[in-house]
């Protein structure tokens, strides 16, 4: 309600630019400033719900065959929702809505709303009435909530909707095809357990994130004070931290931000790259094709070795400086992160998973946690049944990949006796078909591989990365049956030459 | 003598939802397994074996564990599975990196190393004992006056059955069972070896590869056989390279006579059988039916389907590769599959070394190739004897150095030769490591290494040692 009246009062806004009034921002529990929601909605709805004005809310019942309530809502600009109004819930007189197939009913409630309020609508979302319980549920208390677990509700929200098929829009913009046929395809695996997996891999941080545009620039601060759950997440304006903008340099912005916020480091983005990597993410088609996922690792690549051009850092990351790397040059390891080669090493992993898997292929990914047991040493077989966390079978047909599935402990670990992958490969491939492989990954390696390219990343310590290759040689924390080529490799070379034969692939040359 | 000789020719068409359910399907029209497989016999089954790498550069795994469990069903006493893989490649490599043996084992087959391959691992095999093992493993066959030894296993085995993995192919359009079925004798029996003066001008090198598969072929005939085109690698094959593609037909055509089988195939896939040296030679020589209006075709109807399938390049220079270009001369058959295979594994695993290699590269192939583009600045890669020995006098030979006194002439230093009739592809890929530069050919030097880690110099000698003796 409260960002609808903002919304309405926006005007007054633009003109003074003074109105500072909090708001939150809908179905979370972040307060911030109301122009921040307003420019938010302003900027990111038309892209990635709808670029049109007017939308109609229908609840219906569960079973889909009455209309509960019909809210419409007017808008000036797409996503600026000022005011509403409650429809009569018989205005739209029809015998079934066809939720499979919107157009008809969209028509109808087009030409309806036209004669009676002279209205045009651009879109339909029609929620059962179990959506809005469960949307009702979620925000009972949600501003006690910190953000961790409103994120990991968010997520279970979204997953249920989905899910249990109980909202609906139309046209169906690229996110929500997205959502849907991504929980599909997880195929009940939830995405706040992937959400607090990647959490748990992440090392205590404190960062903030300047998100560049001509008009509104935000700045995030995310923090995780210690390993576990606590989360926070903070948005302002340069306003708000009293800082003007005008004539400021990125590079001193950076800095004042680091020290007003007292973060470790300040990221530098720009909004549109942000937005143009997410809007070729919700396009992406389902089944996901790893060629896909080719591309969108090569954008990231290629953002990567943009620093100082898309993006930039504060304090400036070592690793880029001209010197230290002339130095470590002369032990012969070339690690000039502005010159990865953003194409090639895409190239190389998708050719590699082509060539090894195969075009169709199944594989199973077993996470295990050994740091529970003893610093991490524990005997091999040992460490499989005992640190076992998840198993994910993941079947590729034709590069792309069609069904992730999640395989229960019992169904590795028969009669608890301590299987081998060679066993366990056996076993599942009776179930499921052959399996090309299985791999086994520890956490301590995922944590690691996370926190050594963004946490620490900043850091000169070259030897320190190498020790990122060495754990994929402990077969406690890394191994897969049957060993593939690149694997062989791996396990066959010497650190120090493996690194240089394969920098000499992941970094172009050229350099000084 | 083979159970089909008194048969009909039956052959099957199934189309369905998975490979495994086409082929219980396809077993149950022909009359069901017991009408190939015994109570008691031991069964052979040939299946594609090429290379270390994924689905479908060998044969759909889940297929063969549905044949396998069907003639253990129908009483067989052993199964035993096998091929020879790609020339200096050994069993024992594919499958420890597929982990084959124990799979086999668990569907109750075997794996047999016709290459001896489990043997080479062992220490103190030198070449003697290596020789004694060859002996006692195979057989010495005589076909129209050509020797072809052949592992004892297959020749022992009461039934015989081919399951082939459909995929394009450079030079016979598709993988069909009859080309498949030449894998079943050693590497080094399956090479040919350049004969008489107009060995090139009269293609003699398919000539003599299809008069060779066809012997081999008619050594142990199947007695079932089954094209599986459930998936098919279209565009560039038989293996995985960066222009490939696997489509979707849900077919698989199996029948107790493998030419018959081919042609119905070939039928469905759009190719004219009239043009099919391999069929026809097959036909002519008795060993099984290919006209059509003969063969007693159940399932789905011939006429129905009609499968557009993106062949392999018929040119070399189809096969683009950036700043490279492609002159070809008058080359038969033996040099133009090796060139393919080896111009496609660089277009896959030297994507980022072909973009910053030097711009002017030519690759010149076959008898009296066109010269280089520019012959002072071009590398230039002599492609096969017939290449390098057509342009022993040609001008980019020797470069020439003019200062005020005299004229120098030097051998050009640009110049790579690939030598081999044909070249061999793994020796080519470390003559161009050389030639360009470990440093200069990352991802090439890359797969190199990874190829060596299951090709290690210790066993590939064995192999070597082994193959001659
Ligand atoms: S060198 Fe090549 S083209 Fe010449 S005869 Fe031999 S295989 Fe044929």
């Amino acid at each position: 309600m409260k960002i609808l009246k903002y919304n309405s009062n926006i005007e007054l806004f633009e003109e003074s630019k003074e109105l500072k009034e909090r708001v939150r921002i809908p179905l979370s529990p972040i307060e911030t400033d109301g122009n921040i929601v307003y420019y938010l909605f302003e900027l990111l709805y038309p892209i990635f719900i709808n670029d049109q004005q007017n939308i109609l809310d229908i609840v219906i019942s569960d079973n889909e065959d009455e209309i509960l309530k019909l809210i419409l809502y007017e808008t000036k600009k797409a996503g600026v929702h000022e005011s509403f109004q409650i429809l009569q819930k018989d205005l739209i007189k029809i015998k079934n809505i066809d939720l499979d197939n919107l157009n008809d009913f969209f028509n109808v409630a087009q030409s309806v709303l036209m004669k009676k309020n002279n209205i045009r609508i651009s879109s339909l979302r029609i929620f059962k009435n179990k959506a809005i319980e469960y949307i009702n549920n979620f925000c009972k208390g949600l501003e006690d909530l910190n953000f961790y677990e409103f994120v990991q509700h968010f997520l279970d929200l979204i997953h249920t909707i989905f899910e249990q098929k109980i909202f609906y829009i139309y046209p169906e913009p690229n996110i929500y095809k997205f959502l849907k046929k991504l929980i599909l395809s997880l195929n009940g695996i939830k995405l706040n357990n992937l959400f607090e997996f990647l959490e748990e891999n992440l090392a205590p941080f404190n960062v903030s994130i300047i998100l560049n545009s001509e008009k509104l620039i935000l700045i995030l601060k995310i923090q995780k004070i210690k390993s576990g759950s606590d989360l926070t997440f903070k948005l302002y304006t340069p306003r708000n931290l009293g800082i003007n903008v005008n004539g400021i340099s990125k590079k001193r912005l950076m800095n004042l931000i680091k020290i007003k916020l007292k973060a470790e480091k300040v990221y530098f983005f720009n909004q549109k790259h942000l937005i143009s990597l997410l809007s070729y993410i919700f396009e992406l088609e389902f089944p996901l094709k790893i060629e896909n996922l080719k591309f969108i690792l090569q954008k990231v690549l290629f953002g990567f070795r943009s620093f100082e051009n898309h993006w930039d850092m504060v304090p400036q990351p070592k690793i880029y400086n001209p010197l230290r790397r002339f130095l470590i040059r002369l032990f012969g390891i070339n690690l000039n992160l502005k010159k990865i080669s953003h194409w090639a090493i895409p190239e190389l992993i998708y050719s590699s998973i082509n060539s090894n898997f195969g075009l169709n292929s199944k594989s199973l990914l077993i996470l295990t946690n050994i740091s529970k047991y003893k610093n991490g040493k524990l005997r091999e077989l040992d460490s499989l049944n005992k640190a076992f966390r998840n198993a994910l079978l993941i079947e590729i047909e034709n590069s792309r990949i069609i069904k992730i599935i999640s395989i229960k402990r019992n169904e590795l670990f028969i009669n608890g006796t301590p299987n081998n992958l060679q066993t366990i490969k056996l076993q599942i491939s009776e179930k499921f078909g052959f399996i090309s492989s299985v791999i086994k990954i520890d956490s301590l390696l995922i944590n690691e591989i996370i926190n050594k390219s963004v946490s620490t990343f900043s850091k000169f310590k070259p030897f320190s990365k190498l020790k990122v290759i060495k754990m994929f040689k402990n077969k406690n924390l890394f191994s897969i049956y049957p060993e593939i080529p690149p694997y062989k490799l791996m396990m066959g070379k010497r650190i120090k030459s493996l690194t240089k034969l394969i920098l000499r692939v992941f970094i172009d040359k050229h350099e000084f | 003598m083979d159970l089909i000789d008194s048969e009909p020719v039956e052959v099957a068409i199934v189309k369905g939802e998975t490979p495994k359910e086409n082929l219980l399907n396809g077993i149950e029209k022909l009359g069901g397994i017991s009408k190939y497989i015994n109570n008691g016999d031991q069964v052979f089954i040939k299946f594609n074996l090429t290379l270390p790498c994924g689905f479908p550069t060998n044969t759909n795994f889940d297929v063969i564990e549905t044949i396998v469990k069907a003639c253990k069903k129908a009483g067989a006493k052993k199964v035993y599975l096998g091929s020879f893989p790609f020339k200096g490649v050994t069993i024992k490599a594919i499958s420890d990196i597929l982990g084959l043996k124990k799979y086999f084992e668990s569907v109750e087959g075997e794996l047999a190393f016709l290459d001896n391959s489990n043997y080479f691992y062992m220490k103190g095999f030198d070449s003697k004992k290596l020789k004694v093992i060859k002996n006692r493993s195979f057989s010495k066959v005589e076909v129209n006056n050509k020797t072809f030894i052949v592992p004892k296993v297959i020749l022992d085995s009461d039934k015989f059955i081919s399951v082939n993995q459909v995929n394009v192919d450079p030079l016979f359009k598709l993988r069909l069972s009859l080309l498949s079925s030449y894998s079943i004798i050693p590497n080094r029996f399956q090479e040919i070896l350049k004969k008489g003066e107009n060995f090139q001008s009269n293609d003699q090198y398919k000539q003599d590869l299809i008069s060779n598969i066809i012997d081999v072929f008619s050594i142990k005939k199947p007695n079932l056989v089954i094209n599986d085109l459930f998936y098919v690698l279209e565009n560039a094959g038989p293996f995985i390279y960066k222009d490939s593609n696997l489509t979707k037909t849900g077919i698989m055509v199996l029948g107790n006579d493998a030419v018959a089988v081919d042609a119905v195939t070939s039928k469905i896939m759009n190719l004219d059988i009239k043009k099919s040296d391999l069929i026809l030679k097959a036909e002519e020589k008795g060993l099984g039916l290919a006209d059509l209006s003969k063969i007693k075709i159940i399932g789905e109807n011939i006429k129905n389907i009609d499968l557009i399938i993106k062949k392999c390049a018929k040119k070399l220079d189809e096969i683009k590769l950036q700043n490279f270009s492609i002159k070809t001369g008058n080359l038969c058959s033996g040099c133009f599959k090796q060139a393919y295979h080896l111009l496609n594994l660089m277009k896959t695993n030297m994507t980022k070394d072909l973009k910053y290699i030097t711009p002017n590269n030519s690759f010149l192939i076959g008898d009296d190739p066109p010269d280089p583009n520019n012959i002072s600045k071009d590398n230039i890669i002599l492609f096969g004897d017939c290449a390098i020995s057509s342009t022993r006098k040609k001008k980019f030979k020797v470069i020439i150095k003019e200062s005020k006194k005299k004229r120098k002439y030097k051998a050009n230093k640009k110049l790579l030769k690939l030598s081999g009739c044909p070249p061999d592809i793994f020796k080519c890929i470390k003559l161009l490591l050389n030639f360009y530069g470990k440093r200069d050919l990352p991802m090439l030097n890359l797969y190199s290494e990874t190829v060596a880690s299951y090709t290690p110099e210790k066993i590939t000698k064995k192999l070597r040692i082994w193959e001659v003796g």
